[in-house]
């Protein structure tokens, strides 16, 4: 019964979202409050019933009722109950339940408790929303229904793919979605003011606490699945410029560049339009991004539901939604009013650079995304575009907004002192250099871009610490002043610094692990080792480890420096037989910030017929700091939607009682 | 079905009372409520003043920046608009909308769902196959059933031979391998039990008697030197291994030994026959093993022939005919399959949604 209410409130959800679209057109035409509210309202009953139909097929997943398709096809009776959990987001369908419930979940936040916004706007924002909730609702349950009964159950489930039993992974599609769809209300809220003709400050910062939730939850979501690649494909990369990854990573760069144009029509009421056409385009790359993975053009390890038709249906989704958010865009943005003026040198100016910057790198990674599809379709070759595409486009763009960055901050409204900014900022300008000639000097062999990527990622982080001095007049002003200003400092401030920070720390451990990383591979018997840098990597014992539903040789490697033991590791080579399926399960020894990263191959006949595995290790120096990096980044945004100025449902007395002086970001 | 049928309209009545509460408590909410823009701009205009008094501003940036936020402050004030108070009408139109959503549901549940389709949880299948006679169970069905078996008795070693005697034959040779270590592990002075795991990893190898194999062999022929299946191998290993003379004398004096009215001397004396007529072993992959393992592959074997006997005679059964073609792809007879499955695409053109069911049985590693 549970499994078939589930079918049931997946139905009635999408009637509720249809209705939701309907009462809210109405109390708009009409500015009628009874139809706001019964918008409203319908908002809210849909996303309960989404959520009853995702806890239905949890249900179904977590009894393993193979009766259900879906779960037939991705589950199965041994699995361990985090990817029976995790499984219902595993499959294609379960995933578009997911993002639904993403979706209408944050329609029901904007419906229900989001107080301080013009009720005609809302109203509008609400039957946005809605659509998208038709759009997609309909598709799952039309096209990709996760409650398709077989009427003669297998005994057994088909089990999810092994590589995706993996905790990172379980929590990644969660983090991604609510990022992805989080970018659904921005797309609203842009309708919403092109439809009202107003997009003013007010209404940036209505957007920003959206985008900056949206952008932190990507961010997370981004890095899990880099983790992921990272430990469990066993290629010790975690980065591969894959399609499905470039289609997380283009909303993700284009919904920066909107947290950034948003605080200048916030703070100036400039760039509207330009603020407006991102957040169309972050949505609308969100769906992109659902479409290649799920459309089949894509071969990629990633890509895990291959079909056509639903291919086609994604794209009709994506042409409509973002056809009617563009075309709106077409037709209403020449009449949207200016902004405030600024000169080139000015806080916006250099937000723009940044804008500028991100929004050719997002173009860059679609060029390199789509340019093969487009050509195989064309003319049937198959074509490669790889890491020396990137490196040669995306990289040099990204040096120059590192460049840029840290004197932004440091510079005022509409008229800034470039050279004022400078002045401050030899302190970074020196600790970068310096650290990139040490780097140049001692590291070897010599990367000449790995040094400069390190000597930017140095100047981004002592950047950020001179902009904290300014903001606290370190050495300008009394110890208790500096105290007091140190305590003043807003929590939107220390969200971008700690974002800022995040990225160089990013820089330092990329560069750092991509250009100085070491690999050695051997076939071992017992006792035998190998040397990967300055690790030497012992092979003492193979012993059999089985768990619910694998069967599993463990190796057991002692990992010295110097004759003095570092770790015990165990990697694992794990056969699924649900699957037929053999994975690698790598072990990471951590060594300060730096992974001896160890992968055990197949059991083979050593030199003497004696029984030898592949050994692989690598020694990936500052890898922690890869993966640090961007969590700081989520972190800042964290701290950011944390500040009170900014959040959606402030009431107003909330407001009034902001009796504590709060300076300017 | 009674069951779902209220929660369904307790759910529907939910739905449809946050719809209309949520209208009325909103008509009151908003009546005479001023434009939110205006007090984003009063905050604005707040922190500028914050900033001038404690000299984060010059006072020319405070003078144009309070300018800039006041002039957009008056803006707003100049467009707000407040929504109308609702007529009679609105509210009722709002009711009858509410009241017919779930009516919309039901319709559109109708044609998509599976009315009257109950939970099915493993547990609770499982717990009807083992009431049930395990002759009428399909191989999957009792491996499930034995897995259960062999979790609640860790430690008999008999449970773990029967499971990975139907995993070796229904083709999951690994975990049938796994199983029989562990039953090793439990009964070591077992020669039966090493037997059956040289048998098995004879299949795992199919046909060839690896050195791990022969292994098995030797250690179960030191318990039970009469062992006729542990010698039969060892036979076929030494005739693989050069050795014909040799390995068929052990072959006749295995024989020799069978007792009357075993099903193996037949097929065994063929084999004799064979390689004597053709001076040594047939290619592996054409092998017959006369083993252990046979019996249970017969078993299979004979049930799923009843079930083709019992479908010819009443072929008007659509979850048999999903199950014979299900166990032919488990058995890895394709033919045969192809045979059934159309047969009951005949049987059952009209039916497409029966059909596709059968159809679906046929999918290789749904079960």
């Amino acid at each position: 019964m549970i499994v078939e209410i589930g079918a049931f409130c997946l139905i009635l959800s999408l009637i509720l979202s249809a209705a939701q679209v309907g009462l809210s057109v109405i109390g708009r035409v009409r500015r009628s409050a009874v139809f706001y509210g019964a918008g409203e309202g319908a908002a809210g009953a849909a996303f309960l019933m989404v959520l009853i139909a995702f806890a239905a097929l949890m249900y179904a997943f977590v009894t393993s009722d193979f009766s259900v398709a879906n779960v037939a096809a991705n589950s199965h009776s041994a699995k361990p109950m985090l990817y029976k959990v995790a499984g219902v987001w595993g499959s294609h369908e379960g995933s578009m339940l997911l993002w639904c419930l993403a979706l209408t979940g944050f329609g029901a936040i904007v419906a229900l408790m989001a107080r301080g916004l013009p009720a005609a706007m809302k109203s509008i924002v609400v039957a946005s929303q809605g659509s998208l909730g038709v759009l997609f609702l309909a598709y799952t349950v039309f096209a990709s229904n996760p409650f398709v009964r077989l009427l003669q159950p297998p005994v057994e489930g088909r089990s999810l793919n092994p590589l995706l039993q993996d905790p990172a992974l379980a929590f990644h599609p969660p983090f991604l979605y609510g990022g992805y769809v989080g970018f659904s209300i921005v797309f609203s809220f842009a309708i919403a003011a092109l439809i009202e003709g107003r997009v003013d400050a007010a209404w940036a910062r209505w957007v920003r606490p959206w985008s900056l939730a949206a952008w932190s939850l990507l961010t997370v979501g981004i890095t899990l699945g880099a983790f992921w690649a990272y430990y469990e494909l066993g290629w010790g990369g975690w980065w591969f410029w894959d399609p499905v990854e470039n289609a997380s990573f283009m909303p993700w760069l284009i919904g920066t560049a909107l947290l950034h144009s948003a605080v200048v029509t916030e703070k100036r009421g400039a760039l509207p339009g330009w603020t407006v056409f991102l957040a169309l385009g972050a949505f609308t790359f969100s769906m992109l991004g659902a479409f290649l993975v799920r459309s089949g053009v894509l071969t990629s390890v990633h890509a895990f539901a291959v079909d056509p038709e639903r291919g086609i249906l994604l794209l009709t989704i994506l042409g409509l939604a973002a056809g009617a958010g563009f075309g709106l865009f077409a037709w209403r943005a020449p009449k949207l009013a200016p902004g405030g003026l600024f000169a080139p040198i000015s806080r916006e100016g250099a937000l723009v650079i940044n804008n500028l910057v991100l929004s050719a790198a997002t173009v860059t990674v679609l060029l390199g995304t789509l340019y093969p599809l487009i050509k195989e379709a064309l003319t049937g070759q198959s074509l490669s575009v790889g890491t020396p595409y990137f490196n040669l486009t995306f990289a040099p763009l990204m040096g120059l907004a590192f460049l840029v960055l840290p004197i932004g901050p440091l510079l005022s409204w509409k008229r800034g002192d470039g050279l004022g900014a400078l002045q401050r900022l030899w302190a970074a300008a020196g600790v970068a250099v310096a650290i990139a000639l040490t780097v140049l000097w001692v590291q070897k062999p010599t990367h000449v871009t790995a040094a400069v990527g390190m000597g930017l990622g140095v100047w981004l982080i002592v950047g950020v610490f001179v902009e904290i001095a300014e903001r606290i007049h370190l050495g300008r002003a009394s110890p208790a002043e500096v105290r007091r200003r140190l305590g003043g400092l807003p929590r939107g401030a220390w969200g971008m610094s700690l974002a800022h920070a995040g990225l160089g720390i990013f820089a330092l451990g990329a560069c750092f692990e991509t250009a100085w990383k070491i690999e050695a591979a051997q076939a071992l018997s017992l006792n035998q080792s190998i040397t990967v840098g300055a690790y030497q990597v012992q092979l003492s014992d193979v012993v059999a480890a089985n768990g619910a539903n694998y069967i599993a040789e463990r190796g057991l490697v002692t990992v010295t420096k110097n004759g003095k033991p570092v770790c015990g590791a165990k990697p694992e080579r794990r056969f699924y037989p649900a699957n037929n399926q053999t994975t690698s399960e790598v072990a990471l020894c951590l060594e300060g910030l730096d992974d001896v990263y160890l992968v055990m191959g197949e059991r083979r006949a050593g030199s003497e017929g004696q029984p030898a595995w592949l050994v692989r290790a690598y020694w990936n120096p500052l890898a922690r700091l890869i993966f640090l990096g961007p969590l700081l980044m989520a972190l800042g945004g964290a701290v950011s939607l944390s500040d009170r100025r900014l959040r959606f449902a402030a009431p107003r007395r909330a407001a009034e009682a902001v009796a504590h002086p709060v300076p300017a970001e | 079905m009674i069951g779902f049928w209220i929660t369904a309209a307790l759910l529907s009545a939910a739905a449809s009372f946050f719809v209309v509460s949520r209208a009325a408590r909103l008509e009151v909410q908003t009546e005479g409520a001023e434009d939110p823009r205006l007090d984003v701009y009063r905050r604005q205009l707040r922190e500028m003043d914050d900033l001038a008094d404690r000299g984060l501003l010059t006072d020319e940036d405070h003078r144009s920046a309070k300018t800039e936020a006041a002039r957009r402050l008056l803006g707003a004030a100049e467009q707000a608009s407040a929504p109308v108070r609702a007529t009679p009408l609105a509210r009722r139109l709002v009711f009858i909308i509410a009241a017919v959503l779930p009516l919309m549901a039901v319709a559109a549940y109708g044609v998509i769902g599976a009315p009257g389709v109950p939970d099915q949880s493993f547990v609770s299948r499982l717990a009807k196959w083992r009431k049930a006679d395990p002759a009428s169970l399909a191989a999957p069905e009792l491996v499930a059933v034995l897995q259960q078996v062999v979790a609640e008795r860790p430690t008999d070693p008999q449970p773990l031979m029967f499971l990975a005697r139907i995993q070796a034959a229904i083709g999951d040779e690994t975990s049938a391998i796994g199983n029989l270590e562990t039953a090793i592990r439990l009964a070591p002075e077992r020669a039966d039990l090493k037997t059956v795991l040289g048998e098995t990893l004879v299949i795992q190898a199919k046909g060839d008697v690896s050195p791990d194999a022969l292994q098995a062999f030797r250690s179960a022929l030191a318990i039970d030197p009469s062992d006729p299946s542990a010698r039969y191998h060892i036979g076929r290993a030494m005739m693989a291994g050069g050795d014909f003379a040799g390995g068929l004398q052990i072959w006749r004096s295995v024989l020799a030994s069978l007792p009357a009215g075993d099903d193996r001397a037949g097929s065994l004396s063929e084999e004799i026959a064979t390689v004597v007529k053709n001076g040594g072993l047939p290619k592996p992959a054409t092998a017959q093993v006369p083993t252990g393992g046979a019996d249970q592959a017969a078993f299979i074997r004979s049930m799923v022939d009843s079930l083709a006997a019992r479908l010819k005679a009443s072929p008007d059964d659509p979850a048999g005919w999903a199950r014979l073609v299900r166990s032919y792809g488990v058995l890895g007879e394709t033919d045969a399959q192809a045979k059934a499955l159309a047969e009951a695409r005949r049987l059952y053109k009209d039916r497409p949604d029966l059909l596709k069911t059968i159809e679906d049985s046929a999918k290789p590693a749904s079960n």
